[in-house]
């Protein structure tokens, strides 16, 4: 039915619906929002309050980028130096934190101010479940987050680390380095991981641009199989139906 | 077991259930943060606010974490960026008197059907488009055919039965394929007048 439709449309049409379903935001957006959520405990907070304090406007997403960096820097300090019987994740040492690379240190103290004129305050959203979204005074700044105690789940920031690690070597055609990442990712969380589907997604990624269009699709129908309705599942199988245009 | 050992105990189960429930908002983000972004832009939100607008829902996410249902993560997701995306189109409107998606009658900048469009300039012709469609039908529209959801599945996040969903689909793509002919025939137009 989907099909016939967007035959009627023509290329013209389809070309629409497809820029459409590929808009993506940028993983900078995403890790700031989740450099938000860290520094911001939203249970604590009405929404519209902490959207206040913390808005993910351009001015601003550097200085969040720069409380991620000492969260991610501080766990992996702590968790090879404070307890010598830890392992540290290799991952963490040996593959590129993204985050950490490309967060300004310079940010540490500046993000403990309350940016100015975020756009996001002009926001009337008022659902209505929402009755005490307000309950923090909007000119109150914010707390001064805790790098050492932000409480990201350790193994959830690694795994970040390694998918996003993984990712930028298949973005950058590093193959071996993605192969390798992926391997870990497998070794360490392949049965636990919350990411499963994402790095699924990434291996499925990895093989299409190493030519090797069979075990991608070996991958993606595993992945489908067993996260049916996941996103990276979807993302997946369309990849494959792309890479035999 | 003394007092101090059960505060103990406490402590570290509460820290735990804090752990789960990061976890918890980790995942949501990081299953579901394109999906809420396209939502918001498919809904009227500009690219330049679509990260401020999705942060504004996952905060709402983070705010009713504990009431919302595993299997009606998504669910919960679209109604809330489908209703942050309202509000802040209204606030634009009552701020600057100008709608964010207002739409005129013919593209501004029209595209010409057959020329080779960038991903931008399809994304703001597609915006274009589905502003002109009733929001009854743009919100089945967009979840059926740009994130291929099923019938069921969207009757559930709209609230509405699936004999409903269909219709309204039905509806949606008629106009929108009217649409998309009336681009073409006018855009088709001005390039005839064009040297």
């Amino acid at each position: 039915m989907s099909d016939a439709f967007r035959d009627e449309l023509g290329e013209f049409g389809r070309g629409l619906l497809e820029a459409g379903e590929t808009e993506r935001p940028s993983t900078a957006s995403r890790d700031a929002l989740l450099a938000a959520l860290v520094a911001a405990p939203a249970a604590t907070l009405g929404a519209p309050a902490a959207a206040k304090a913390f808005p993910l406007h351009a001015a601003s997403k550097w200085l969040v980028g720069g409380a991620l960096a000492v969260t991610f820097v501080a766990g992996v300090w702590v968790g090879s130096h404070a307890d010598p019987n830890r392992v540290a994740p290799s991952l963490a040492q040996e593959a590129p934190l993204p985050l950490v690379r490309e967060a300004p240190v310079v940010a540490i103290p500046v993000h403990l101010e309350a940016p100015a004129a975020p756009q996001v305050v002009s926001y009337t959203y008022s659902p209505r479940a929402e009755s005490t979204a307000t309950s923090m005074p909007n000119d109150e700044p914010p707390t001064a987050p805790e790098p050492s105690v932000a409480p990201v789940p350790p193994t959830l920031a690694e795994e970040i680390a390694a998918i996003d690690a993984a990712r930028a070597a298949v973005n950058t055609h590093r193959l071996d380095e993605a192969r390798a990442a992926l391997s870990h990712y497998e070794a360490r969380y392949g049965r636990t991981g919350t990411l499963r589907p994402e790095a699924k997604l990434v291996t499925v990624q990895m093989h299409l641009a190493g030519g090797e269009r069979e075990t991608a699709a070996a991958v993606a129908e595993s992945l489908a199989q067993a996260y049916p309705s996941s996103v990276a599942a979807h993302r997946a199988m369309r990849l494959l139906q792309e890479s035999s245009r | 077991m003394s007092n101090a050992t059960a505060a103990t105990l406490g402590g570290q189960a509460a820290v735990r259930v804090e752990d789960a429930r990061q976890g918890r908002l980790h995942r949501l983000v990081l299953e579901h943060h394109a999906f809420v972004w396209r939502c918001l832009r498919r809904f009227g939100v500009p690219a330049g606010d679509a990260d401020d607008a999705a942060q504004h829902v996952f905060l709402v996410a983070a705010k009713k974490l504990d009431q919302i249902p595993a299997e009606q993560e998504k669910t919960f997701l679209f109604g809330t960026a489908v209703r942050v995306a309202s509000n802040a189109r209204r606030s634009s409107v009552r701020m600057h008197e100008t709608p964010w998606m207002e739409v005129p009658e013919v593209p501004s900048h029209a595209p010409l059907p057959d020329e080779q469009l960038s991903q931008a300039e399809r994304q703001r012709v597609l915006d274009e488009i589905l502003a002109r469609l009733p929001l009854e039908v743009r919100d089945v529209f967009v979840l059926a055919e740009l994130e291929h959801w099923s019938a069921p599945d969207i009757a559930r996040a709209v609230s509405i039965p699936v004999g409903t969903v269909a219709s309204r689909l039905r509806r949606a793509r008629e106009l929108f394929a009217g649409e998309v002919r009336r681009l073409q025939a006018r855009t088709g137009t001005t390039r005839e007048k064009r040297p």
